[in-house]
């Protein structure tokens, strides 16, 4: 005879407060600070992280709308479908930690079409995930962590979940744009630079074919999220060892650069000399 | 290398104003003030000019440059 499985009992809001957990008070203590992720893909994952390494304010941009073919890699499960991204990313954290949800919004617009109100969100920002698929949305969001002097860190996986990237902006220091130089990204730059309109180049998407699976996905969010941790304790008493320098090439079955799987090659980028955003700041 | 502050004018613009890139004169730029520090005509602004990337950064740099990079 199947045994009969009673519902839950009703749970208390806060059942479990991240900003309360005893083991992130140990590592660091309570950590009020405001992290704002463009792109809810990878970054929906980003966002889980940071809920449960106590960060409680979190802002949520995208424009794209979740669907079946994004469950591949997306946090958010089959109930979240034909929801806007941000908005499914922000219902996941609600439910994972309802204490949380004040603290948590959603924006459903593109930055490229909405730069004041980009700006204003970023100008109150401690750091800022950019977590898009195309470059003009990642120098945008350059051009305005350069000018409100936010901390940035840029993520991106490379074709089929390979490997990925990830870059660090510290303002005063060498920027997104100098990297795309640094790499020879000239057109790409370019491209940017001479649209009158940016959002008339947002449509130029990076990727031609499928990026990968959620747990090729996973190593390069946890990464990310674990920087910006770094960033984010800045100036506080923790005993986390910081993590990695500003350029960080991770290689997971084997890329073009690092043919080992499982490694990485991380630098200290210098700016570049012909970058035009951060040697006016 | 021929490079003049003009140059670096047209590049950068006498009024601060960014410009779009001229591939010819960021060569001379880059060739020229590696390692150096150089003040701006007309703007007063100091564009630090630091080392060249480590042999080993600028390969991977290239080899990574042609990477679709999704999230």
């Amino acid at each position: 005879m199947a045994q009969r499985v009673n519902p839950p009992p009703s749970i208390p809001d806060d059942v479990y407060n991240p900003t309360d957990n005893p083991r992130v008070n140990a590592l660091y203590g309570y950590l009020d600070k405001t992290v704002t992720i463009v792109g809810c893909g990878m970054g929906g994952e980003i966002a889980l992280h940071f809920l449960r390494s106590g960060i409680k304010n979190i802002n949520l941009i995208d424009f794209d709308t979740l669907d079946a073919g994004n469950l591949v890699r997306h946090p958010c499960g089959a109930k979240h479908i034909g929801k806007n991204k941000a908005k499914a990313v922000r219902d996941l954290l609600v439910e994972y930690s309802p204490a949380c949800r004040n603290g948590i919004k959603a924006y459903k617009w593109n930055i490229l079409d909405n730069r004041a109100k980009f700006e204003s969100i970023i100008s109150q920002s401690d750091a800022v995930v950019i977590a898009t698929d195309t470059d003009s949305s990642r120098f945008l969001a350059n051009e305005v962590c350069i000018e409100t002097k936010t901390p940035a860190i840029y993520v991106a996986m490379f074709q089929k979940g390979a490997g990925g990237e990830l870059f660090t902006y510290i303002p005063g220091g060498v920027c997104y744009s100098c990297l795309a130089l640094h790499q020879d990204r000239h057109d790409y730059v370019r491209e940017y630079v001479d649209a009158e309109n940016k959002a008339d180049c947002s449509s130029k998407r990076d990727v031609r074919s499928m990026p990968g699976l959620g747990i090729d996905q996973s190593f390069l969010a946890a990464m990310a999220a674990r920087k910006t941790l770094d960033i984010l304790l800045e100036g506080q008493e923790h005993s986390l060892a910081p993590m990695g320098k500003n350029w960080i090439i991770w290689s997971l079955s084997g890329i073009k650069a690092l043919e080992s799987t499982l490694s990485s090659h991380q630098f200290d980028l210098p700016q570049h000399v012909g970058c035009m955003f951060c040697n006016h700041a | 290398m021929g490079l003049t502050l003009d140059d670096i004018d047209k590049h950068y613009g006498t009024s601060g104003k960014r410009k779009p890139l001229d591939a010819g004169v960021l060569e001379k730029t880059q060739t020229a003030l590696k390692g150096t520090e150089v003040k701006i005509a007309g703007t007063g602004t100091i564009v630090p000019v630091n080392s060249p990337l480590p042999p080993d950064a600028q390969n991977i740099a290239s080899l990574v440059s042609t990477e679709e990079r999704s999230a």
